[in-house]
């Protein structure tokens, strides 16, 4: 999952940023909306963390345009200000949930995964497809009831395959979602990733279709 | 109650006015009963003796009362009449039951008959002797109640003077009444003017000045308010920080990791550390402000001495040439370490937005009104839109990389207030970047 951390606090924009990379997510920095504009023209992400920032109200700015721009990418307001004015208006032009500094980081990430959750189309926790159970809160994965223990970035590209089965997803497109800017990413790394899996998972579980990409099946033919 | 009264001016007024108008009517209806009851006295005393003279003339020598003479009931009001000779012959007797005595003396006198006393008046005539007497006690009655028939319309009077006062007194309030309602209802944080038009002149004065100083209360109220939510903010992304700082320890996998999160969350803590004190040092100072007994003399060249050697540190740091280029000899009056607050906030933020291997000069010079200190760098200045805010609280120039409380600025103008020096911000001409100057009233020579 790519997320855009929108923070002109450097204090908190490292920590935030170091803390969501723990938990797995490749996160994007800006520091001011000019950036964030950028950035949101050249990359798709999962959410968006933006901070009200209290000399400009640049983030609001920011939020307006995505929406004009059709962009449905969840947004997720940070501020430190308590007027109830400013988190109406936030929300009322786009935002999808807010938290008020200071947070506790447990409760930004629960919100973080409900609105990846909400975001495609899920409101269970636990999905199960095929024999394969995942539960995006624990990180727990069942392969027919047995638990299984996947790296980082295997369980990433699970949890992307596996919210739509059927879809094809290339090496590029995973590559997106799986590296911030300043990951280094070395050619093989998803190839490496995805024999993890299926020797892990099955190797009918995850179907590489030559020059396009991979996919998990909606179902398997024949049995 | 009279005390309570006595503390209200309606009270004061109408206790007074209804106390004269009470003392005044009583005094009159005392005078009027007195004059009043002397003059029917003398009616009496002039109808008996106009009775006895009329009697004088043309009565029968020897006419004795008839046995069928009719007394009246009462007599108390009547006036008895008796006529005789001198050799004690009665000639007329207008009543049987009372003898009037034949040796009072000619003119007014009294007598006690009947477990009375009678008026008596005696007139001789030749060798008669006409007699006419009258109840005392009843016509003191009769008098008094004739007094007290003038009496009555000045108590009538009085009671319509009472209302009247009462009518007057309150009319007159009202305006003064109208304020006290306006401002007994009006919720506790409405700081907004009362209204002044119509208000007479005793108490417009007292208005006015109220509605001043509620509009420097709502003022500071706002400016609070302000301070409130600004500072929340401020306030918070420190800590926000300092959680984040504490999770990232918590959760640090290596050795490495956590050593690192040890160094953030110390940096973390002197942010809000330094955010603190600037705070305090402002809320002292701001406190201050109005109060400031400014008697000491401070030698300026000596204070911006000590300040430029305790930020050459920094200055140096950052391979900036500061110091003093033209230092005239003078004093302000001021307190040492306010001053020296004032002046190390200005050149740590000089020294924090100089480009590195900048200049910094600093200078003082006096004219006859003022004495003019002047900060001028080589860095890059304040966009001539910004120059207005940098003195707000919680201000921080855009774009900037430096952390910082945005109170340094803010301290330094309390500072300045206190001391009734103004400070100006331009562009430096002689370095190209910013040019501070703080101009302090000239302390006169003539003392």
């Amino acid at each position: 999952m790519r997320l855009l951390l929108i923070e002109d606090d450097l204090m908190i924009g490292e920590s935030v940023l170091d803390l969501l990379r723990m938990e797995g997510y490749a996160v994007d920095w800006v520091k001011d909306g000019d950036m964030a504009e950028r950035a949101l023209e050249s990359q798709l992400y999962d959410l968006i963390l933006l901070d009200l920032g209290l000399p400009k109200v640049d983030g609001l700015d920011v939020l307006r345009n995505l929406r004009m721009k059709k962009i449905r990418t969840p947004v997720l307001i940070a501020t430190a200000r308590d007027a109830v004015d400013l988190r109406v208006l936030g929300l009322d032009l786009g935002a999808d949930d807010y938290v008020v500094k200071p947070y506790e980081l447990s409760e930004l990430l629960a919100r973080i995964r409900a609105l990846i959750r909400r975001a495609s189309g899920r409101a269970e926790t636990i999905y199960e497809h095929l024999g394969v159970s995942i539960d995006s809160v624990t990180r727990e994965v069942l392969v027919h009831g047995q638990p299984v223990s996947l790296v980082a970035r295997e369980w990433a590209i699970l949890e992307l395959l596996l919210a739509r089965p059927g879809v094809v997803l290339s090496r590029k497109q995973l590559e997106e979602k799986l590296y911030s800017w300043k990951d280094e990413v070395s050619s093989n790394a998803i190839e490496v990733y995805i024999h993890g899996l299926r020797k892990k998972l099955g190797a009918e579980m995850i179907q590489n279709i030559r020059g396009v990409g991979y996919m998990i099946p909606k179902g398997f033919y024949g049995s | 109650m009279v005390r309570d009264a006595l503390h209200s001016l309606r009270g004061r007024l109408l206790l007074l006015l209804f106390g004269a108008v009470l003392v005044t009517a009583c005094v009159q209806a005392y005078v009027a009963y007195r004059t009043s009851l002397n003059e029917t006295n003398e009616i009496f005393d002039y109808q008996m003796e106009q009775i006895a003279i009329s009697l004088r003339s043309g009565l029968p020598v020897d006419v004795l009362p008839s046995k069928g003479f009719r007394e009246s009931k009462d007599e108390s009001f009547e006036f008895i009449v008796q006529v005789s000779t001198s050799d004690e012959k009665y000639i007329f007797r207008s009543s049987t039951s009372i003898t009037l005595p034949r040796s009072a003396k000619a003119g007014l006198s009294t007598f006690d008959a009947r477990g009375t006393t009678y008026k008596l008046f005696s007139l001789y005539s030749g060798t008669r002797l006409i007699q006419v007497a009258q109840d005392r006690a009843a016509r003191r009655d009769l008098a008094r109640k004739l007094a007290l028939k003038t009496v009555m319309p000045i108590f009538i009077m009085m009671a319509l003077l009472l209302f009247l006062v009462w009518v007057v007194v309150n009319a007159s309030l009202a305006p003064v009444d109208q304020v006290r309602k306006q401002v007994a209802s009006r919720h506790a944080d409405d700081l907004h003017e009362l209204r002044e038009n119509g208000l007479p002149d005793e108490i417009f004065p007292l208005v006015h000045e109220l509605n001043l100083l509620f509009h420097r209360v709502r003022k500071a109220f706002e400016a609070q308010k302000n301070f409130i939510a600004d500072a929340a903010h401020e306030l918070r992304s420190p800590l926000s920080a300092l959680k984040l700082q504490v999770e990232g320890l918590r959760r640090a996998p290596d050795d490495q990791a956590r050593e690192a999160a040890f160094q953030r969350l110390s940096s973390g803590i002197d942010r809000s550390t330094r955010l603190v004190e600037q705070l305090l040092s402002l809320a002292r100072h701001q406190a201050t402000a109005g109060e400031a007994n400014l008697t000491t003399s401070v030698e300026l060249k000596q204070l911006l001495q000590t300040v430029i050697g305790e930020a050459w540190e920094s200055a140096n740091g950052r391979h900036i040439d500061i110091g003093l280029a033209d230092a005239d000899e003078c004093t302000v009056l001021g307190n040492f370490d306010a001053l020296k607050i004032l002046f190390r906030n200005l050149l740590d933020n000089t020294i924090k937005y100089s480009t590195v291997g900048g200049i910094v000069n600093v200078a003082i010079n006096t004219d006859e009104n003022s004495v003019l200190v002047s900060i001028e760098d080589s860095g890059h200045g304040i966009p001539s839109g910004e120059i207005e805010r940098v003195f707000d609280r919680f201000y921080r120039a855009t774009g900037t990389k430096e952390s910082g409380s945005g109170l340094g600025l803010a301290i330094v103008k309390a500072i300045a207030d206190m001391h009734s020096a103004k400070i100006a911000m331009s562009r430096s001409l002689a370095l190209g970047g910013l040019r501070v100057v703080v101009e302090f009233p000239a302390v006169s020579n003539s003392k």
